[in-house]
């Protein structure tokens, strides 16, 4: 019985051996596995199978003062292949063939058959197929079923009212950064944060990403939204008569600025020719900036009003005050200018000056200033100084110090040529101080930027600066007025309303000299003058000498932009002041 | 039998060993346990019974199976979160293609040429009436009589459409040597928009009586004018006044000017010019 137990024994001692060695054994490879080469074999797993994505964070759009979409983000489809897994294949014991599929590709996406196939032949691991495909596009070609096509979806900028304020709003590159106007400017707004996301793929070799494997590690934040105060409506309508005009008067390029008279808040900024941002590149590169910020140009008889309204007050002149006035002038250094029409000793006014745009007669009534007290109007109106909207590429304009002003550019001064130059906004500007009693309101043109988050950050109006006294500057207006309704430039008026305006019809210097025969056209007015709302400028240059013409661009657009905004018409008539004695 | 005896039974059935014979060992083993059981007849090895046996392979079974029916489930949801999810970015994909055509649709060139094509003209006239007493303010023309007196030397005529929207073109743009598609054609738009005039024409033939009613100051009354539309300007015939101020010649002697532009100055000395003439 002893024996019997002690067999028993040895035999449950070697099982028990046995199992212990195996277990240390297992116990041993656990460690080795989940302790001494864990790290290495997480990683190793992690390569073969987890992957890393980025989350495009979208960018902002780009609004009109309406909310209207002028740019936006939407996601655009690239068909790539692996040249080298393109054949023919069966389905339901029919061969569908590469040739086929070529052909099918090239249908959906309107483009060249031979071009598409030429993409799919070859040995490269990655070839572009066709790329840019909007979703019924990619639908499509989705619904082929080809085993061997592959889809990368990729952000796409549009622009869907095409080359509306495409002069401002500037465009992105191909690798999506911004290269001008509003996209340049207000990149930090726009721009989000793009966030990352791990996935599990179904193989070492395979990308197809595991359903329910993908953990979101860093969430994307999306860009901002950008308001204008731009209005889309006026804007096109402002684009069209500056196209019109510039075809009519043979102008290199012509711009219109539309500005809310009591805000300084620009409602449209047109260049003609325009660009549109979805195809920039079919536009020159002189004409995909936006000139009415970026080009000066010496103004013309469009300051005759800063002269004017200086000159009412420092006190040295009246709306009425007496002037003899010849054909022309004289300077100290022997140079003389003239007036644009011939004529002989005229007894104008000093709304007289302004109706008939008397170079010699302006110069008479800024003379009683000095040098110095005409330069700081002409600095305190926001001339040669850029604006606060502050556009990429936003010229200053010229305004040379009145200390290197000689005895003939200190008179040509006081009617826009010489030691000043300006931009479309700039002189726009100088008549929205005029509509809103001599406080100039430096422009805006952003509104506000709107995070994803909904926080809106309000872009300040800029601080307003009393230029001239309100009395002066409504007598200045007044004065304006007459200049329309007496025959200075009737085709300006609106009906309806009371129109104050200023033409101009600039020379042009290049290369040395005046040009003989190209111009620079403008007519610059508020309305209704009894209590502007609006002020309208229309610029076209290197035109033919056809200033009258254009000032009926002035009229198409301050027409357009009053009932627009259902401005009440005028009821009161304006003041006949005297232009002669 | 004894209080004490029953609690003993009843210990002993919980053991599952048959009965103690000694009722006085019993009785005593109420005081010290240990001795009674050494003094007691050695019984026969436990034995599982087969029915525990089977209870514990049933609990086994039944995890297995819980724990089985769990795993599709969660399989199960997962493939249903990706089918939902497939579903979310297709209509979402849906979305952005129908807000895109709309968005072109909206564009003030497609409604300027839709409204062309339409035989729509600006209104000649715009009536202005004060809703606090419902009197008529003003009647304006579009275009003052100077404008129109001019417009058949000066009109700004315009036709149409002048400004360019490559959204509205049928032809694919070409992008690296590989072309690019855009699905939404042109018919395809017109399709909608004609769609869209249906709507809105059924719309105002059941709402007609609430044109401006909300116009906080004045009411504008505007006839037959489309959103969008070009502007005809009527020609007139007689010609245009200051026609002495457009004739007028300029006078050429030295001076000296200055010119600014966005990339710099050109600086001219007096005697190099000649004299500017600003009207």
């Amino acid at each position: 019985m002893a024996a019997r137990l002690g067999r028993v024994s040895t035999r449950v001692v070697a099982s028990l051996i046995v199992l212990v060695i195996v277990f240390v054994a297992f116990t041993a490879k656990l460690i080795d596995v989940q302790v001494v080469q864990a790290a290495s074999l997480e990683s190793s797993a992690a390569q073969q199978l987890e992957a890393t994505a980025t989350i495009t964070a979208q960018r902002g759009r780009i609004l009109d003062r309406n909310g209207n979409v002028l740019a936006e983000t939407v996601l655009r489809y690239t068909v790539v292949v692996d040249q080298r897994n393109v054949s023919d294949y069966v389905v339901s014991d029919t061969t569908i063939t590469v040739a086929s599929v070529a052909k099918k590709l090239a249908d959906i996406a309107n483009t060249d058959e031979s071009t598409v196939l030429a993409s799919l032949t070859g040995t490269k691991s990655y070839s572009v197929v066709l790329e840019g495909l909007d979703v019924d596009a990619y639908e499509k070609v989705h619904a082929l079923d080809v085993p061997w096509l592959l889809f990368k979806a990729s952000s796409y900028r549009t622009y869907p009212s095409g080359a509306v304020g495409g002069n401002l709003l500037g465009y992105l590159g191909s690798d999506s950064a911004a290269l001008a106007g509003i996209e340049y400017a207000y990149d930090s707004c726009l721009t989000g944060t793009d966030g990352e996301e791990t996935y599990v793929r179904s193989g070492s070799t395979s990308n197809v990403r595991l359903p329910g494997t993908t953990h979101v590690t860093t969430q994307a934040v999306n860009g901002g939204d950008v308001t204008l105060t731009i209005d889309r409506d006026v804007q096109w309508y402002a684009q069209q008569v500056a196209a019109q005009a510039a075809k009519k008067v043979s102008a290199d390029w012509a711009s219109v600025v539309v500005m809310e008279a009591k805000t300084g808040d620009l409602v449209a900024v047109a260049d003609a020719p325009s660009v549109d941002p979805s195809n920039f590149l079919a536009s020159s590169s002189d004409d995909r900036g936006a000139r009415s910020f970026q080009d000066s140009f010496e103004p013309g008889s469009t300051f005759k009003s800063i002269t004017a309204s200086s000159a009412l007050n420092e006190g040295v002149t009246t709306t009425k005050s007496k002037y003899k006035v010849a054909g022309s002038r004289t300077t100290s250094i022997g140079t003389t200018f003239s007036d644009a029409f011939s004529h002989g000793t005229l007894r104008l006014t000093t709304t007289g000056i302004l109706r008939y745009s008397s170079n010699v007669g302006i110069t008479m009534v800024g003379d009683d200033m000095s040098e110095k007290t005409r330069y700081q109007y002409l600095k305190s109106y926001g001339i040669g100084e850029p604006t606060a909207v502050a556009f990429p590429g936003e010229t200053t304009g010229t305004l040379t110090n009145y200390k290197d002003w000689d005895a003939h550019s200190a008179l040509t001064e006081m009617f826009g040529q010489g030691p000043v130059a300006a931009s479309a906004v700039q002189v726009t500007g100088v008549y929205q101080a005029l509509a809103n009693g001599g406080s100039r309101i430096s422009p805006r043109l952003v509104a506000s930027c709107t995070g994803s988050d909904g926080t809106v950050a309000t872009n300040a109006q800029a601080t307003p600066v009393q230029v001239v006294s309100e009395d002066s500057a409504d007598k200045t207006i007044s004065m304006l007025e007459t200049a329309v309704t007496q025959g200075g430039a009737p085709i300006a008026a609106v009906s309806g309303y009371r129109v104050a305006g200023k033409t101009g019809t600039a020379q042009i210097a290049e290369n040395g000299k005046y040009l003989s025969n190209k111009y620079t056209l403008s007519f610059v007015g508020t309305a209704p003058a009894e209590d502007p709302q609006y002020v309208v400028g229309v610029f076209a240059y290197k035109a033919g000498e056809q200033t009258f013409t254009f000032a009926s661009s002035f009229a198409s657009v301050m027409s357009y932009v009053l009932k627009k905004f259902d401005v009440t018409p005028s009821t009161t008539k304006a003041a006949k002041l005297p232009i002669t004695w | 039998m004894s209080a004490s005896q029953n609690v003993l039974r009843s210990i002993d059935d919980d053991f599952g060993v048959e009965e103690y014979e000694s009722g006085a060992t019993a009785t005593r083993s109420i005081g010290g346990d240990n001795r009674s059981r050494a003094g007691a007849k050695r019984r026969p090895a436990m034995r599982p019974t087969v029915m525990y046996a089977l209870i514990a392979i049933a609990a086994v079974g039944v995890v297995g199976a819980i724990q089985l029916a769990v795993s599709l489930a969660l399989a199960q949801g997962s493939y249903e979160i990706a089918a939902l999810t497939n579903k979310s970015t297709q209509l979402s994909r849906s979305t952005q293609s129908l807000r895109e055509e709309l968005t072109v649709l909206e564009s003030p060139q497609y409604l300027a040429e839709q409204a062309d094509k339409l035989g729509m003209q600006s209104s000649a006239s715009s009536t202005f009436i004060r809703l606090s007493d419902g009197k008529k303010i003003k009647t304006v023309a579009t275009l003052s009589n100077a404008y129109q007196q001019t417009a058949d030397t000066y009109a700004m005529t315009i036709s149409g459409n002048l400004i360019a929207n490559s959204n509205l073109s049928t032809s694919a743009a070409v992008t690296t040597g590989v072309s690019s598609a855009v699905g939404a054609t042109k018919e395809d738009l017109d399709t909608a928009f004609t769609s869209l005039i249906g709507l809105a024409q059924a719309a105002t033939s059941d709402d007609t009586t609430s044109t401006n009613a909300a116009q906080p100051q004045a009411a504008v009354e505007k006839s037959a004018q489309p959103p969008m539309s070009s502007t005809t300007h009527a020609e007139a015939t007689e010609a245009a006044p200051q026609q002495s101020l457009q004739s007028a010649e300029n006078s050429t002697t030295s001076g000296a000017a200055k010119q600014g532009t966005s990339s710099g100055e050109l600086t001219l000395s007096a005697n190099q010019m000649p004299t500017p003439n600003s009207r």
